[in-house]
């Protein structure tokens, strides 16, 4: 019984308040002037997850010092550090060996000259790619970022860049990621426009990015022995087009919040016509 | 609760799936759109023990990096910009000290004097950005023979970059045009490598020569001689020197004015026939000459003028210009004169049709209004043709062995006439440059590589 009454009180208070309040709250939505906003499409579908709230400032701020520190001693990785050492003294192979005396001037093959590869001894030959030149900004920047990531998975500290990309499907950026990547290939691919049946030259490398954008290996070829090996030497060169390309464009100047969708990217490099 | 609790976990799995899952799979991009720019190449002297090795390297440099630049598919780097100094080509090249001059490909090489005093020239081609050896190879050849070789190493990288045979190790006959003492017009075939070194003349000044043709084994040529109003079709050795009229004893016997023209007589890809337009009663005619059994074969029976045929790359079909239809237009047929298809149907005059020999273009010269075109269009009449260059006069077109290039006569008025010179230019239209003749020149034959 003593529920009855109370319930009836509760709602009899909610309408009250619902009486004094709800026409000023009608005044005040006729009241909001009416701010024109101007609807910037990104990609078709637009389902970018909800922020999570703003990290403080604070922790980016003493995170930042402690990676200063980490920049001066410069890798991260345990990499075989010496770039000067390893390059000079590395003998291609003890003599091109030249071999038979061919007659007047025939040309003889170097023994498929020594591709020596010394870079292969030592497992990855990119590492140190990236650091080869004094780091750029966008490699400290890329540094930072990581190490921001890492220090915030030790410490516990909520990281709202892993929570976005572990909901939403989080596939719309992809056109404006594909618009990108497209127009930065296109200054470092050298199109086979001008070779026969460039149709038939398409070729597809498929490449995994660091979050600073640096090539995380070397980018292969789908069908790589194919294309290679290919008895046309129009698809063969092709196929060194498009992994030259993918490697000249490095670094990738690619959005860090939407890393999860461009960690691997499968460009297809298809010569055409109509869209020069 | 434990129920609820459950869902919870399968929810929340399934999102951490879906998001493993979407960051998987790689993001497909399609990629069209790229430059033609040409390849940054840096090209270090030759490196070589002694002094003399040493200069005949930085010869061998400058012929390689003549040849690659003047493709225009290659932008040679500047020396002065080079970082590392190579001494030892079978050391692998520090390869970022290339990168940051923007280099990608590196030629290094060396120039060994063996005691025989012959020339060993070894070379290695780097990808800078792979970081890979595309090739090594190296040329044992005599001294003298240096300027082919080096044409040889622009070959071989031109090969290996683009994926096509080069053009450099080739030579090119032309009619070197002049004035005689008293003005009247000389006009003596010359040859010269296919950079303009070591030109020498091959006919003398008493007669004129004109409309040379390669042989595909590049030891002969045909051309035409004019004696007093008489145009006569000749075989020229280019090893020894001798010279053979062809067609006159075959005329006569196949029932023609022995004395009749006979022009522009070009090779089958065998080598052992010739396609050339023979003056008949009823106007000229296609006809094809055996050179082993030296008799004619007649092709084309139209009324109307049928000449300068020329083969197509497989020897099966003949592409020849005709006023047929009227104007002069393009057509081919097969090599026995059957299924005549016309291929050309702008405005304008059509002639000089010569088959490209990748076998997928034809190119011609046109004549309409008054201008004149150089053109390509496609061997089976199909699309659009290209025009490559216009101009006041535009003349005897001849392809770069690997098709990429057309050599032309180009004229241009001036005060004290017209002034002809050869020209080049490659398929896109772009790259054009005059050839490398001394003086006035005309009607440019391009060999074949020379082995």
């Amino acid at each position: 019984m003593r529920g009855v009454v109370l319930s009836l009180l509760v709602h009899a208070g909610i309408l009250a308040a619902g009486l004094v309040y709800l026409p000023r709250a009608a005044q005040v939505f006729e009241d909001t002037p009416i701010v024109p906003v101007e609807l910037v499409t990104v990609a078709e579908r637009t389902n970018v997850r909800a922020a999570a709230p703003e990290p403080e400032p604070e922790p980016e701020e003493a995170v930042e010092d402690t990676v200063e520190d980490e920049i001066e001693t410069p890798e991260p990785q345990p990499e075989p550090e010496p770039e000067p050492a390893r390059a000079e003294p590395e003998p291609i192979d003890p003599e091109p060996e030249p071999e038979p005396e061919p007659a007047e001037t025939q040309p003889e093959p170097v023994e498929e000259a020594p591709e020596p590869e010394p870079a292969r001894e030592t497992p990855p030959v990119r590492p140190e790619q990236r650091r080869d030149t004094t780091p750029s900004l966008e490699d400290m920047l890329g540094n930072i970022e990581r190490q921001v990531a890492e220090v915030r998975r030790e410490t516990g500290t909520p990281d709202e860049g892993e929570r976005r990309r572990s909901a939403g499907a989080g596939d719309a950026m992809t056109a404006t990621l594909q618009d990108l990547i497209q127009s930065h290939l296109a200054r470092c691919w050298r199109n086979s426009l001008d070779a026969p049946d460039p149709d038939e030259l398409a070729v597809e490398v498929v490449f995994s990015l660091n979050r600073n954008g640096e090539l995380a290996g070397p980018p292969r070829l789908v069908d790589q022995a194919r294309v290679l090996n290919s008895p046309n030497p129009y698809l063969r060169v092709a196929g060194e087009r498009a992994l030259r390309a993918a490697t000249q464009c490095a670094p990738y100047p690619l959005p860090p919040e939407y890393y999860s969708q461009w960690r691997q990217i499968t460009v297809n490099f298809a010569p055409s016509l109509y869209s020069r | 609760m434990t129920r609820l609790l459950a869902l919870a976990a399968a929810l929340v799995a399934s999102l951490v799936f879906t998001g493993l899952s979407m960051a998987q799979e790689p993001l497909r991009v399609d990629v069209t759109r790229g430059n033609l720019d040409p390849l940054p190449i840096a090209l270090p002297d030759f490196a070589g023990e002694s002094e003399e090795a040493l200069s005949r390297g930085s010869d061998i440099t400058r012929v390689v990096t003549n040849d690659l630049a003047s493709s225009g598919l290659f932008a040679p780097i500047d020396p002065a910009a080079y970082i590392e100094d190579i001494e030892n080509i079978d050391l692998r090249p520090r390869f970022s000290d290339w990168r940051v001059i923007d280099a990608s490909a590196l030629l290094v090489g060396s120039v060994t004097i063996q005691d025989d005093g012959r020339l060993v020239v070894a070379f290695r081609l780097w990808d800078t950005r792979l970081e890979e050896q595309l090739l090594g190879l190296q040329y044992r050849t005599a001294p003298e023979n240096w300027r082919r070789v080096a044409h040889k190493v622009a070959d071989a990288v031109y090969q290996r970059l683009t994926g096509e045979e080069g053009y450099f190790n080739t030579r090119i006959v032309y009619v070197a045009e002049g004035r005689g003492i008293e003005g009247e017009p000389l006009r003596q075939l010359a040859i010269m490598d296919q950079d303009g070194a070591n030109p020498s003349f091959l006919t003398d000044r008493s007669y004129m020569a004109l409309l040379p043709n390669y042989s595909p084994n590049s030891q002969e040529i045909t051309y035409v001689s004019f004696l007093e109003g008489q145009a006569t079709t000749y075989l020229y050795d280019l090893e020894t020197g001798r010279q053979e009229a062809l067609f006159s004893s075959a005329m006569r016997s196949a029932g023609l004015d022995p004395d009749g023209q006979s022009l522009s007589a070009r090779f089958s890809p065998d080598g052992e026939s010739l396609a050339v337009s023979v003056e008949t009663r009823s106007g000229h005619d296609i006809h094809l000459y055996d050179l082993r059994t030296r008799s004619l074969d007649r092709l084309t029976q139209h009324p109307a003028d049928d000449v300068e045929p020329s083969f197509s790359p497989d020897g099966e079909r003949i592409v020849f210009s005709s006023s047929r239809g009227g104007g002069s237009q393009l057509y081919t047929m097969n090599r026995d004169g059957s299924d005549v298809q016309r291929i050309t149907f702008g405005n304008g005059r059509y002639t000089t049709p010569v088959w490209s020999p990748r076998g997928d273009l034809i190119a011609f010269t046109k004549q309409s209004g008054g201008t004149f075109s150089l053109g390509v269009v496609r061997a089976d009449g199909s699309g659009i043709e290209r025009i490559l260059f216009e101009g006041y006069f535009v003349d005897t077109p001849a392809w770069s062995p690997n098709g990429r290039v057309l050599l032309f006569t180009r004229g241009e008025p001036r005060t004290d006439g017209t002034r002809y010179e050869i020209w080049s230019v490659d398929l896109a239209g772009f790259n054009l440059r005059r050839l490398a003749t001394g003086g006035m020149a005309s009607d440019p034959a391009w060999s074949p590589l020379i082995e």
